[in-house]
Protein backbone atom coordinates (compact mmCIF):
# COMPACT_ATOMS: atom_id res chain seq x y z
CA UNK A 1 0.00 0.00 0.00
CA UNK A 2 1.27 3.43 -0.68
CA UNK A 3 -0.03 6.65 0.98
CA UNK A 4 0.92 9.59 -0.64
CA UNK A 5 0.76 12.98 0.63
CA UNK A 6 0.14 16.37 -1.02
CA UNK A 7 -0.42 19.42 0.06
CA UNK A 8 -3.31 21.47 -1.04
CA UNK A 9 -2.51 25.09 0.28
CA UNK A 10 -4.49 24.55 3.14
CA UNK A 11 -3.20 22.01 4.44
CA UNK A 12 -1.78 18.10 3.71
CA UNK A 13 -3.50 15.44 2.26
CA UNK A 14 -3.30 11.65 2.18
CA UNK A 15 -4.08 9.48 -0.66
CA UNK A 16 -3.77 5.67 -0.78
CA UNK A 17 -2.58 3.83 -4.45
CA UNK A 18 -2.88 0.25 -4.06
CA UNK A 19 -0.14 -2.04 -5.21
CA UNK A 20 3.27 -0.95 -4.92
CA UNK A 21 5.07 -0.14 -2.40
CA UNK A 22 6.71 3.14 -3.34
CA UNK A 23 7.69 6.40 -0.74
CA UNK A 24 8.07 9.84 -2.53
CA UNK A 25 11.70 10.40 -1.09
CA UNK A 26 11.80 13.73 -2.31
CA UNK A 27 8.40 14.48 -0.64
CA UNK A 28 9.73 13.81 2.55
CA UNK A 29 13.26 15.71 1.95
CA UNK A 30 10.96 18.49 1.14
CA UNK A 31 8.92 18.12 4.18
CA UNK A 32 12.03 17.81 6.62
CA UNK A 33 13.19 20.27 5.07
CA UNK A 34 10.15 22.79 5.47
CA UNK A 35 10.33 21.64 9.48
CA UNK A 36 13.93 22.85 9.86
CA UNK A 37 13.01 26.22 7.99
CA UNK A 38 9.91 26.78 9.67
CA UNK A 39 10.07 24.92 12.64
CA UNK A 40 6.20 25.12 14.74
CA UNK A 41 4.93 22.65 16.76
CA UNK A 42 3.84 19.12 15.93
CA UNK A 43 3.15 15.98 17.52
CA UNK A 44 1.04 12.85 17.59
CA UNK A 45 2.52 11.44 14.88
CA UNK A 46 2.02 7.75 15.91
CA UNK A 47 -1.35 8.38 16.98
CA UNK A 48 -2.25 10.03 13.59
CA UNK A 49 -0.97 7.45 11.70
CA UNK A 50 -3.20 4.73 13.16
CA UNK A 51 -6.32 7.42 12.78
CA UNK A 52 -5.35 7.27 8.78
CA UNK A 53 -4.86 3.46 9.10
CA UNK A 54 -8.02 3.18 10.18
CA UNK A 55 -9.52 5.33 8.33
CA UNK A 56 -8.40 3.40 4.88
CA UNK A 57 -9.18 -0.08 7.08
CA UNK A 58 -12.35 1.12 7.04
CA UNK A 59 -12.65 2.13 3.57
CA UNK A 60 -13.91 5.82 4.36
CA UNK A 61 -10.81 6.86 2.17
CA UNK A 62 -10.67 5.22 -1.04
CA UNK A 63 -8.97 8.09 -2.61
CA UNK A 64 -8.47 11.14 -0.27
CA UNK A 65 -8.08 11.39 3.57
CA UNK A 66 -7.91 15.49 4.44
CA UNK A 67 -5.71 16.31 7.14
CA UNK A 68 -6.54 19.91 7.99
CA UNK A 69 -4.90 20.47 11.26
CA UNK A 70 -1.82 19.06 10.64
CA UNK A 71 1.33 20.43 10.34
CA UNK A 72 4.72 19.93 8.45
CA UNK A 73 6.57 18.78 11.99
CA UNK A 74 3.73 15.94 12.53
CA UNK A 75 3.42 15.02 8.90
CA UNK A 76 6.97 14.28 7.92
CA UNK A 77 7.24 12.35 11.61
CA UNK A 78 4.31 10.10 9.98
CA UNK A 79 5.76 9.77 6.94
CA UNK A 80 8.91 8.87 8.61
CA UNK A 81 7.19 6.03 10.87
CA UNK A 82 5.09 5.02 7.73
CA UNK A 83 8.51 4.40 5.82
CA UNK A 84 9.65 2.03 8.40
CA UNK A 85 6.94 -0.08 8.66
CA UNK A 86 6.75 -0.44 4.81
CA UNK A 87 10.29 -0.78 4.41
CA UNK A 88 10.65 -3.97 7.43
CA UNK A 89 7.75 -5.24 5.53
CA UNK A 90 9.53 -5.30 2.65
CA UNK A 91 12.69 -6.77 4.03
CA UNK A 92 10.81 -9.66 5.31
CA UNK A 93 8.71 -10.46 1.88
CA UNK A 94 12.72 -10.76 0.16
CA UNK A 95 14.67 -11.69 2.55
CA UNK A 96 15.04 -15.88 2.50
CA UNK A 97 14.28 -17.19 5.89
CA UNK A 98 17.22 -17.79 7.95
CA UNK A 99 18.62 -17.53 11.10
CA UNK A 100 18.08 -13.09 10.90
CA UNK A 101 14.60 -13.23 10.75
CA UNK A 102 13.95 -11.80 13.92
CA UNK A 103 15.98 -9.02 13.46
CA UNK A 104 13.90 -6.72 11.33
CA UNK A 105 11.46 -7.10 13.91
CA UNK A 106 13.76 -6.47 17.14
CA UNK A 107 15.03 -3.23 15.25
CA UNK A 108 11.80 -2.39 14.65
CA UNK A 109 10.38 -2.20 18.25
CA UNK A 110 13.25 -0.77 19.38
CA UNK A 111 12.40 2.20 16.89
CA UNK A 112 8.77 2.24 17.27
CA UNK A 113 9.50 2.84 21.21
CA UNK A 114 12.10 5.43 20.45
CA UNK A 115 9.21 6.90 18.35
CA UNK A 116 6.87 6.82 21.03
CA UNK A 117 9.32 8.46 23.64
CA UNK A 118 9.47 11.35 20.90
CA UNK A 119 5.61 11.81 21.15
CA UNK A 120 5.86 11.30 24.41
CA UNK A 121 7.40 14.32 25.60
CA UNK A 122 6.04 16.41 23.46
CA UNK A 123 3.03 15.87 25.66
CA UNK A 124 5.23 16.67 28.76
CA UNK A 125 4.86 19.59 30.52
CA UNK A 126 1.68 21.46 29.11
CA UNK A 127 -1.39 22.86 31.01
CA UNK A 128 -4.77 21.14 29.37
CA UNK A 129 -5.87 24.30 27.94
CA UNK A 130 -2.14 24.85 26.54
CA UNK A 131 -2.28 21.35 25.42
CA UNK A 132 -5.60 21.90 23.55
CA UNK A 133 -4.72 25.18 21.84
CA UNK A 134 -1.10 23.73 20.63
CA UNK A 135 -3.19 20.11 19.18
CA UNK A 136 -5.85 21.96 18.46
CA UNK A 137 -7.93 19.30 20.42
CA UNK A 138 -11.45 19.47 20.70
CA UNK A 139 -12.67 20.26 24.66
CA UNK A 140 -15.80 18.09 24.35
CA UNK A 141 -16.53 17.67 28.12
CA UNK A 142 -19.46 19.71 29.83
CA UNK A 143 -18.34 21.63 33.02
CA UNK A 144 -19.92 19.08 34.95
CA UNK A 145 -17.61 16.90 33.94
CA UNK A 146 -14.54 18.57 33.64
CA UNK A 147 -14.69 19.31 37.40
CA UNK A 148 -15.25 15.64 38.16
CA UNK A 149 -12.40 14.91 36.03
CA UNK A 150 -10.40 17.18 38.00
CA UNK A 151 -11.67 15.86 41.40
CA UNK A 152 -10.94 12.34 39.96
CA UNK A 153 -7.04 13.35 38.64
CA UNK A 154 -6.24 15.74 42.08
CA UNK A 155 -4.29 12.78 43.59
CA UNK A 156 -1.74 12.89 41.40
CA UNK A 157 -0.87 16.39 42.35
CA UNK A 158 -1.58 16.38 46.39
CA UNK B 1 -15.56 27.80 26.91
CA UNK B 2 -13.90 24.99 25.36
CA UNK B 3 -16.26 24.06 23.91
CA UNK B 4 -17.10 27.90 21.79
CA UNK B 5 -13.23 27.49 21.02
CA UNK B 6 -13.21 24.41 19.03
CA UNK B 7 -16.10 25.99 17.46
CA UNK B 8 -14.07 28.92 15.93
CA UNK B 9 -11.33 26.61 14.98
CA UNK B 10 -13.94 24.54 12.83
CA UNK B 11 -15.31 27.92 11.38
CA UNK B 12 -11.80 28.73 9.69
CA UNK B 13 -11.84 24.93 8.59
CA UNK B 14 -14.77 24.87 7.15
CA UNK B 15 -17.76 22.64 8.13
CA UNK B 16 -16.54 19.02 6.93
CA UNK B 17 -14.04 18.67 9.84
CA UNK B 18 -11.19 15.98 8.78
CA UNK B 19 -9.79 13.88 11.71
CA UNK B 20 -7.39 15.90 14.11
CA UNK B 21 -5.26 14.81 17.14
CA UNK B 22 -8.59 14.91 18.95
CA UNK B 23 -10.07 11.59 16.57
CA UNK B 24 -6.32 9.56 18.38
CA UNK B 25 -8.01 6.23 19.01
CA UNK B 26 -7.62 5.25 23.02
CA UNK B 27 -5.49 2.25 22.11
CA UNK B 28 -2.67 4.68 20.70
CA UNK B 29 -2.53 6.92 23.15
CA UNK B 30 -2.51 4.26 25.88
CA UNK B 31 1.09 2.93 24.06
CA UNK B 32 2.27 6.54 24.55
CA UNK B 33 1.35 6.92 27.69
CA UNK B 34 3.74 4.62 29.12
CA UNK B 35 6.35 6.55 28.55
CA UNK B 36 4.77 9.29 30.86
CA UNK B 37 4.59 9.49 34.30
CA UNK B 38 1.21 9.40 36.41
CA UNK B 39 0.68 12.59 36.96
CA UNK B 40 1.78 13.15 33.49
CA UNK B 41 -1.16 11.09 32.41
CA UNK B 42 -3.31 12.63 35.13
CA UNK B 43 -2.90 16.23 33.22
CA UNK B 44 -3.54 14.28 30.08
CA UNK B 45 -6.70 13.08 31.26
CA UNK B 46 -8.50 16.52 31.33
CA UNK B 47 -8.25 16.76 27.64
CA UNK B 48 -10.75 15.57 26.97
CA UNK B 49 -13.43 12.44 26.86
CA UNK B 50 -10.75 10.05 24.24
CA UNK B 51 -7.78 11.06 26.60
CA UNK B 52 -9.84 10.58 29.61
CA UNK B 53 -10.64 6.87 28.54
CA UNK B 54 -6.84 6.06 27.81
CA UNK B 55 -5.94 7.55 30.73
CA UNK B 56 -8.64 5.14 32.71
CA UNK B 57 -7.39 2.26 30.93
CA UNK B 58 -5.56 -0.78 33.22
CA UNK B 59 -3.43 -1.50 30.13
CA UNK B 60 -1.66 1.75 31.27
CA UNK B 61 -1.91 1.55 35.08
CA UNK B 62 -1.10 -2.05 34.94
CA UNK B 63 2.38 -1.20 34.14
CA UNK B 64 2.82 1.72 36.90
CA UNK B 65 2.10 -1.00 39.40
CA UNK B 66 4.94 -2.90 41.03
CA UNK B 67 4.90 -6.30 40.37
CA UNK B 68 3.71 -7.17 43.66
CA UNK B 69 1.14 -4.65 44.59
CA UNK B 70 -0.92 -7.52 45.94
CA UNK B 71 1.13 -7.15 48.72
CA UNK B 72 0.79 -3.44 49.79
CA UNK B 73 -3.27 -4.53 48.78
CA UNK B 74 -3.56 -7.46 51.50
CA UNK B 75 -2.82 -4.41 54.26
CA UNK B 76 -6.12 -3.46 53.68
CA UNK B 77 -9.87 -4.74 54.06
CA UNK B 78 -10.60 -6.45 51.08
CA UNK B 79 -13.50 -4.16 50.52
CA UNK B 80 -11.52 -1.24 50.37
CA UNK B 81 -9.92 -2.24 46.48
CA UNK B 82 -12.31 -4.64 45.31
CA UNK B 83 -13.64 -3.69 42.18
CA UNK B 84 -11.24 -0.67 41.84
CA UNK B 85 -9.71 -0.20 37.95
CA UNK B 86 -5.72 0.09 38.34
CA UNK B 87 -5.41 3.36 38.11
CA UNK B 88 -7.67 3.88 41.31
CA UNK B 89 -5.76 1.18 42.81
CA UNK B 90 -2.54 3.31 42.02
CA UNK B 91 -3.91 6.10 43.75
CA UNK B 92 -4.87 4.16 46.93
CA UNK B 93 -1.40 3.04 47.15
CA UNK B 94 0.21 6.16 46.59
CA UNK B 95 -1.15 7.14 50.25
CA UNK B 96 0.49 6.09 53.14
CA UNK B 97 -0.51 2.25 53.88
CA UNK B 98 -0.63 2.03 58.34
CA UNK B 99 0.58 -1.72 59.33
CA UNK B 100 2.28 -3.28 62.31
CA UNK B 101 -0.17 -1.15 64.68
CA UNK B 102 0.20 2.01 62.46
CA UNK B 103 4.07 2.31 63.36
CA UNK B 104 4.57 1.36 59.89
CA UNK B 105 3.89 2.55 56.47
CA UNK B 106 4.44 1.67 53.13
CA UNK B 107 3.27 3.83 49.81
CA UNK B 108 4.05 3.97 46.33
CA UNK B 109 5.67 6.83 45.01
CA UNK B 110 3.54 9.11 42.58
CA UNK B 111 5.94 9.47 39.88
CA UNK B 112 7.88 5.94 39.92
CA UNK B 113 5.38 3.90 41.20
CA UNK B 114 8.00 2.70 43.12
CA UNK B 115 7.89 1.44 47.32
CA UNK B 116 8.71 3.39 50.21
CA UNK B 117 8.37 2.95 53.17
CA UNK B 118 8.72 4.78 56.79
CA UNK B 119 9.04 3.17 60.48
CA UNK B 120 7.87 5.37 63.59
CA UNK B 121 9.90 5.48 66.48
CA UNK B 122 6.78 4.24 68.63
CA UNK B 123 7.89 0.86 66.50
CA UNK B 124 11.24 1.08 67.51
CA UNK B 125 13.12 -0.64 70.77
CA UNK B 126 14.38 2.15 72.73
CA UNK B 127 16.36 1.50 75.60
CA UNK B 128 14.86 3.53 78.94
CA UNK B 129 11.65 4.75 76.80
CA UNK B 130 9.87 4.08 79.87
CA UNK B 131 11.77 6.17 82.06
CA UNK B 132 10.63 9.55 81.92
CA UNK B 133 14.15 10.85 83.10
CA UNK B 134 15.24 9.94 79.76
CA UNK B 135 12.56 9.50 77.22
CA UNK B 136 9.28 11.75 76.49
CA UNK B 137 6.84 11.69 73.87
CA UNK B 138 6.22 14.66 72.23
CA UNK B 139 3.30 15.48 69.65
CA UNK B 140 4.15 16.77 66.65
CA UNK B 141 3.13 17.92 63.06
CA UNK B 142 6.31 17.70 61.53
CA UNK B 143 6.46 13.76 61.79
CA UNK B 144 4.54 11.52 59.50
CA UNK B 145 3.76 9.88 62.64
CA UNK B 146 2.20 12.94 64.27
CA UNK B 147 5.00 11.39 67.36
CA UNK B 148 8.61 11.88 67.83
CA UNK B 149 10.68 10.50 70.82
CA UNK B 150 12.91 12.81 72.53
CA UNK B 151 15.95 11.99 74.57
CA UNK B 152 16.19 14.20 77.40
CA UNK B 153 19.63 12.58 78.90
CA UNK B 154 21.21 9.32 79.05
CA UNK B 155 24.06 7.31 79.02
CA UNK B 156 23.31 4.28 77.11
CA UNK B 157 21.96 5.57 74.03
CA UNK B 158 20.04 2.68 72.15
CA UNK B 159 17.51 2.10 69.39
CA UNK B 160 16.90 -0.83 67.36
CA UNK B 161 14.50 -1.86 65.35
CA UNK B 162 13.16 -4.47 62.37
CA UNK B 163 10.93 -4.83 59.82
CA UNK B 164 9.96 -7.28 57.44
CA UNK B 165 7.72 -6.77 54.09
CA UNK B 166 7.79 -8.03 50.57
CA UNK B 167 9.64 -5.55 48.97
CA UNK B 168 9.62 -5.39 45.00
CA UNK B 169 13.20 -6.21 43.77
CA UNK B 170 15.03 -2.99 43.77
CA UNK B 171 18.37 -1.11 46.23
CA UNK B 172 16.90 0.95 48.77
CA UNK B 173 18.67 3.30 51.40
CA UNK B 174 17.62 2.94 54.70
CA UNK B 175 18.08 6.07 56.88
CA UNK B 176 17.25 7.68 60.32
CA UNK B 177 15.39 11.28 60.71
CA UNK B 178 16.54 12.86 63.39
CA UNK B 179 16.51 16.14 65.10
CA UNK B 180 19.36 18.04 67.78
CA UNK B 181 17.45 20.50 69.96
CA UNK B 182 14.02 20.72 70.65
CA UNK B 183 11.21 22.64 68.80
CA UNK B 184 8.42 24.32 69.68
CA UNK B 185 6.32 27.26 68.38
CA UNK B 186 6.00 30.30 69.90
CA UNK B 187 3.65 33.62 68.57
CA UNK B 188 3.29 31.27 65.43
CA UNK B 189 7.02 31.14 64.79
CA UNK B 190 9.09 27.69 64.75
CA UNK B 191 12.04 27.99 67.56
CA UNK B 192 14.48 25.11 68.86
CA UNK B 193 16.10 25.14 72.11
CA UNK B 194 19.09 23.07 73.11
CA UNK B 195 19.12 23.37 76.86
CA UNK B 196 19.04 19.36 76.97
CA UNK B 197 21.75 18.96 73.94
CA UNK B 198 24.82 17.99 74.81
CA UNK B 199 27.55 15.09 74.01
CA UNK B 200 27.32 14.37 70.85
CA UNK B 201 30.48 15.84 69.63
CA UNK B 202 32.74 13.52 71.83
CA UNK B 203 32.25 10.40 70.02
CA UNK B 204 30.03 9.24 66.70
CA UNK B 205 27.09 7.49 66.80
CA UNK B 206 26.81 4.04 65.18
CA UNK B 207 24.26 3.24 62.71
CA UNK B 208 23.98 0.09 61.03
CA UNK B 209 21.72 -2.30 59.19
CA UNK B 210 21.60 -6.03 58.82
CA UNK B 211 19.32 -8.31 56.18
CA UNK B 212 17.95 -11.65 56.70
CA UNK B 213 20.13 -12.88 53.62
CA UNK B 214 23.23 -11.68 55.42
CA UNK B 215 23.52 -7.70 53.71
CA UNK B 216 25.15 -5.70 56.02
CA UNK B 217 25.83 -1.97 56.41
CA UNK B 218 27.31 0.53 58.85
CA UNK B 219 28.25 3.82 59.52
CA UNK B 220 29.60 6.35 61.70
CA UNK B 221 28.52 10.22 62.43
CA UNK B 222 28.89 12.45 65.05
CA UNK B 223 25.45 14.10 65.58
CA UNK B 224 26.95 17.49 66.68
CA UNK B 225 29.62 20.08 65.73
CA UNK B 226 32.94 20.55 67.57
CA UNK B 227 32.65 23.72 69.54
CA UNK B 228 35.53 25.21 66.93
CA UNK B 229 32.92 24.69 64.11
CA UNK B 230 30.06 26.41 65.22
CA UNK B 231 31.99 29.95 64.59
CA UNK B 232 30.72 29.40 60.76
CA UNK B 233 26.70 28.42 62.34
CA UNK B 234 26.35 24.76 63.26
CA UNK B 235 24.36 23.49 60.67
CA UNK B 236 23.48 19.85 62.67
CA UNK B 237 20.84 21.31 64.86
CA UNK B 238 17.53 22.40 64.95
CA UNK B 239 16.66 20.73 62.09
CA UNK B 240 15.75 17.41 60.28
CA UNK B 241 18.62 15.34 59.43
CA UNK B 242 18.49 12.10 57.49
CA UNK B 243 21.40 9.94 58.54
CA UNK B 244 22.10 7.22 55.92
CA UNK B 245 22.97 4.33 57.52
CA UNK B 246 23.31 2.21 53.82
CA UNK B 247 21.91 0.51 51.35
CA UNK B 248 20.90 -2.76 50.52
CA UNK B 249 19.49 -4.99 47.61
CA UNK B 250 16.51 -7.09 46.90
CA UNK B 251 16.05 -9.12 44.63
CA UNK B 252 12.83 -10.52 44.61
CA UNK B 253 9.61 -9.58 46.92
CA UNK B 254 9.97 -13.52 47.67
CA UNK B 255 10.26 -14.36 50.50
CA UNK B 256 9.71 -10.86 52.26
CA UNK B 257 12.72 -9.05 53.15
CA UNK B 258 13.43 -8.59 56.66
CA UNK B 259 15.70 -5.55 57.77
CA UNK B 260 17.39 -4.93 61.24
CA UNK B 261 18.67 -1.58 62.04
CA UNK B 262 19.98 0.06 65.10
CA UNK B 263 22.04 3.10 66.15
CA UNK B 264 23.85 3.25 69.06
CA UNK B 265 26.34 5.40 71.45
CA UNK B 266 27.02 3.31 74.17
CA UNK B 267 30.21 4.78 75.65
CA UNK B 268 28.79 5.15 79.48
CA UNK B 269 31.88 7.72 80.39
CA UNK B 270 29.85 10.50 78.91
CA UNK B 271 25.78 11.49 78.94
CA UNK B 272 24.36 12.80 75.91
CA UNK B 273 20.76 14.24 75.32
CA UNK B 274 18.41 16.59 73.53
CA UNK B 275 18.09 14.55 70.63
CA UNK B 276 14.61 14.28 68.52
CA UNK B 277 14.38 10.36 67.14
CA UNK B 278 11.48 10.47 64.58
CA UNK B 279 11.63 7.57 61.98
CA UNK B 280 13.42 5.52 59.89
CA UNK B 281 12.89 5.44 56.29
CA UNK B 282 13.37 3.09 53.58
CA UNK B 283 13.57 4.66 49.96
CA UNK B 284 14.44 3.45 46.64
CA UNK B 285 18.09 4.72 46.01
CA UNK B 286 18.23 6.66 43.77
CA UNK B 287 14.63 7.63 43.66
CA UNK B 288 14.96 11.67 44.46
CA UNK B 289 17.39 11.78 41.57
CA UNK B 290 15.52 10.04 39.46
CA UNK B 291 12.12 12.12 40.23
CA UNK B 292 14.23 15.36 39.53
CA UNK B 293 15.07 14.19 36.38
CA UNK B 294 11.31 12.71 35.55
CA UNK B 295 13.14 9.17 34.64
CA UNK B 296 10.54 6.53 34.96
CA UNK B 297 11.80 3.29 36.69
Amino acid sequence: MLIFLFDRGQGFRVRKIDGVVDFEEDYVAELRWRHIRGGGSGGGGVALWQTIKHMIEDGCADTEIPLPNVNSQTLSKVLEYCKKHVEAAADKETEPEDDKETEPEDDMKAWDTDFMKTVADMMKGKSPEEFRKTFNIKNDYTPEEEAEVKKENQWAFE
Amino acid sequence: MGASLSNLTEGINGAAMGPGLGDIPESCVACVFEYLTPPEICNLARLNRAFRGAASSDFVWEKKLPSNYQDLLDLMPPERYQNLSKKDIFALLSRPIPFDDGNKEVWLDRVTGRVCMAISAKGMAITGIDDRRYWNWVSTEESRFQIVAYLQQIWWFEVDGAVKFPLPADIYTLSFRLHLGRFSKRLGRRVSSFEHTHGWDIKPVKFELSTADGQVASCECCLDDTQQDYEYGNLKRGCWVEYKVGEFIVSNSEPATEVRFSMKQIDCTHSKGGLCVDSVFIIPTDLKERKRKGVLK
